[in-house]
């Protein structure tokens, strides 16, 4: 299968306080140089501490940011560098849900209007009445029902809001869905729906999904494929069962440690998570990760960890592999 | 529903009889008392201060005055005048439609400069616009009005002599004695070169203060996902900010326009005096100097009617503009 979208050394950084003499000091790199490819009609998932740049790297993708370096490559075409009016035909393709369900629809827009915004931007019905019928086929493409077209996003539950978010997110048939977080803010059988409303529609309609979340069990589930991002980084890139059968790097062990499990007391051996995520101002030199990493020696302060191919499908940065 | 309003009403009249009892007491309490300007006066013995004032019914407990002051104004008659002898309403509605006229131009000054300078230092946020913004919006709110009203006539009434220093109207104005097909232009002109200035200064801490909070309400919305979403969705740039951000933006605007009606009222009282604008605020200072307490008390329920009147139109159109607010809890 051919790469939908691949992303070449993207980075992104944010220079706080410019001012005389500070431009050095203080820059936040929320992404710094990462690489991977989606395949099509796949599931890539990607995972990580609060603060580690998923969501910073989703909406660069998307080009809702602006990438400071990098590629992005959508079945091949640079869109880093297309202008507004060239990204028109991409903004179809590629679609965003965020976690923030209450905070993603417009308020002051009824539902129908909200679901039929994309469609008009992109003329892709024509006259009232087919409008009418496209938005009426998207909400049952969620499982909602046409008599939500008429209601205000505030008069309906969290569940139902994520699905009127994902429905405008189909409006367009769109081949990308970068799902930011989108079952976090949800309760736990709600969560299952969507997830499962999310495979379903990804058969029907052959979406590729890039899942970002922090809950392991989650997206476990869901991907295919999983990357592990740490402090903007990506310290692990490998296949479902790969990784969660034999994860290599230090800080997916311990990730993957912290699932709760139901298990005889005992029984359980954990990695215990020491420290907390580094101030991102000041990261730690060499691997950004050896303060907390139970395993790190000398060479891990100094130099900064390489990603290495141990498998046709399993990537890892860590320095441990040539010990 | 109309129990929500039968309570908002309730609680109107209540705030009402609050300012009265307050209003009351502290003319009361004030030194001097309605004869006090009499006193200086070698015409009039202290028989004859007696005698006015068992005419005018003050020889009688503050008390008892104040339930016969509520008891007339509730039935519509606010009382008379200590200086002129006329019916205070009658007083006061002679000047109210200056000082509303005056507020209504300022209010749409506000408005129109406020609200743009609040989108463009928004969506233009650390540029040298919003850097200026911010800085011209802080000398508004702090510039004293009454010594900025000077300045202003001293540079565009007597060094440039554009605008009138002072007044309303020219008083032999004759708009029949110019053609007719210009006439309504210069019966516009005639009106707004005497509003422009006292109307600049009155709005001046209001566009300060909406045009930050504008600024900061817009970016608050334009944070938020769904922005991003109309973004993704390929929405045009000038769409977003002009229909999904700025109806949102601008909901929050409504009530603060609402809270800030009394601050109306109290800058017309410098502003008129000013510029001898003959409206509510001048008859309101010169009350106070004659110690015309009915005047004043007449002014003050007024006022309080209106601003209160104001705030309930204001949370009314709060419930139109954003869906989201419910009045039936």
């Amino acid at each position: 299968m051919s790469n939908l979208l691949e992303v070449r050394d993207l980075k992104k950084y944010y220079h706080l306080g410019k001012g005389v003499g500070k431009e050095q000091a203080n820059v936040v790199r929320a992404v710094d140089g990462i690489n991977f490819a989606v395949k099509k009609c796949e599931t890539l998932g990607l995972v990580g501490e609060s603060g580690c740049g998923k969501s910073t790297a989703a909406r660069v993708i998307l080009r809702l940011l602006t990438a400071t370096a990098g590629e992005i490559l959508y079945e091949g075409q640079n869109i880093e560098l297309l202008s507004h009016q060239q990204l028109l035909p991409y903004r179809r393709k590629m679609q965003i849900i965020f976690q923030d369900q209450a905070g993603s629809l417009n308020p002051q827009l009824t539902i129908g209007s909200a679901l039929g915004e994309p469609l008009r931007i992109h003329r892709l019905v024509i006259g009232k009445k087919e409008l009418k019928a496209k938005v009426e086929h998207l909400l049952e493409l969620v499982g909602l029902c046409s008599e939500h077209m008429c209601r205000y996003p505030h008069e309906l539950s969290g569940g139902q809001r994520q699905r009127i978010a994902l429905a405008r997110a189909l409006a367009l048939n769109p081949q990308l869905i970068v799902c930011d977080e989108p079952v976090s803010a949800l309760d736990v059988s709600i969560q299952a729906q969507i997830i499962n409303l999310l495979q379903d529609l990804q058969h029907k309609c052959g979406l590729t999904y890039i899942f970002i979340a922090h809950d392991l069990r989650v997206v476990n589930h869901i991907s295919d494929r999983i990357a592990v991002m740490y402090l903007g980084k990506i310290v692990e890139l490998a296949g479902k069962k790969a990784l969660y059968s034999g994860a290599k790097h230090p800080y997916t062990q311990m990730l993957l440690s912290s699932i709760p499990r139901l298990a005889p007391a005992g029984q359980r051996q954990r990695t215990i998570f020491s420290g907390e995520l580094p101030n991102p101002l000041h990261p730690p030199a060499g691997c950004h990760f050896h303060i907390r990493c139970p395993h790190a020696f000398v060479r891990c302060t100094i130099e900064e960890p390489l990603m290495q191919m141990i498998d046709s499908d399993h990537n890892v940065a860590c320095h441990l592999l040539d010990k | 529903m109309g129990n929500r309003y039968l309570r908002r009403l309730a609680t109107l009249f209540f705030s009402l009889f609050v300012i009265s009892l307050l209003s009351f007491a502290l003319i009361e309490f004030s030194p001097g008392g309605a004869m006090a300007r009499y006193v200086e006066n070698p015409n009039i013995s202290q028989a004859d201060r007696t005698r006015m004032a068992e005419r005018f019914g003050l020889d009688r407990p503050a008390p008892l005055r104040y339930f016969i002051w509520l008891r007339n104004t509730v039935q519509g008659d606010l009382g008379t005048s200590f200086m002129t002898g006329r019916p205070v309403l009658t007083e006061i509605l002679e000047r109210l439609p200056a000082t509303l006229k005056l507020m209504t131009f300022s209010f749409f000054i506000s408005i129109i400069v406020a609200i743009p300078i609040g989108i463009y230092s928004a969506t233009h946020r650390h540029s040298l616009f919003d850097h200026l913004a911010a800085t011209g919006s802080f000398l508004g709110l702090s510039l004293p009005s009454f010594w900025f009203g000077l300045l202003m006539i001293y540079i565009f009434a007597i060094w440039l002599n554009w605008l009138p220093s002072g007044g309303m109207i020219t008083p032999w104005f004759d708009p029949s004695a110019y053609p007719l097909l210009i006439r309504p232009f210069v019966i516009f002109w005639e009106h707004t070169r005497y509003l422009l200035m006292p109307a600049i200064v009155l709005s001046l801490s209001n566009i300060g203060s909406w045009s930050r909070y504008m600024r900061s309400s817009m970016l608050d919305v334009i944070s938020q996902n769904y922005i991003q979403t109309a973004r993704a969705n390929g929405v045009p740039e000038r769409k977003v900010v002009y229909k999904h951000a700025l109806r949102n933006a601008l909901t929050p605007l409504v009530t603060l326009m609402g809270l800030d009606l009394p601050g109306f009222f109290a800058g017309a009282v410098v502003t008129e005096q000013i510029f001898a604008w003959p409206g509510m605020g001048r008859l309101f200072i010169s009350a106070a100097g004659n110690r015309d307490y009915q005047v004043l008390m007449g002014i003050i329920m007024i006022t309080a009617v209106l601003v209160l009147l104001g705030n309930l139109l204001a949370d009314l159109m709060y419930r139109f503009l954003d869906p989201r607010v419910n009045y039936e809890g």
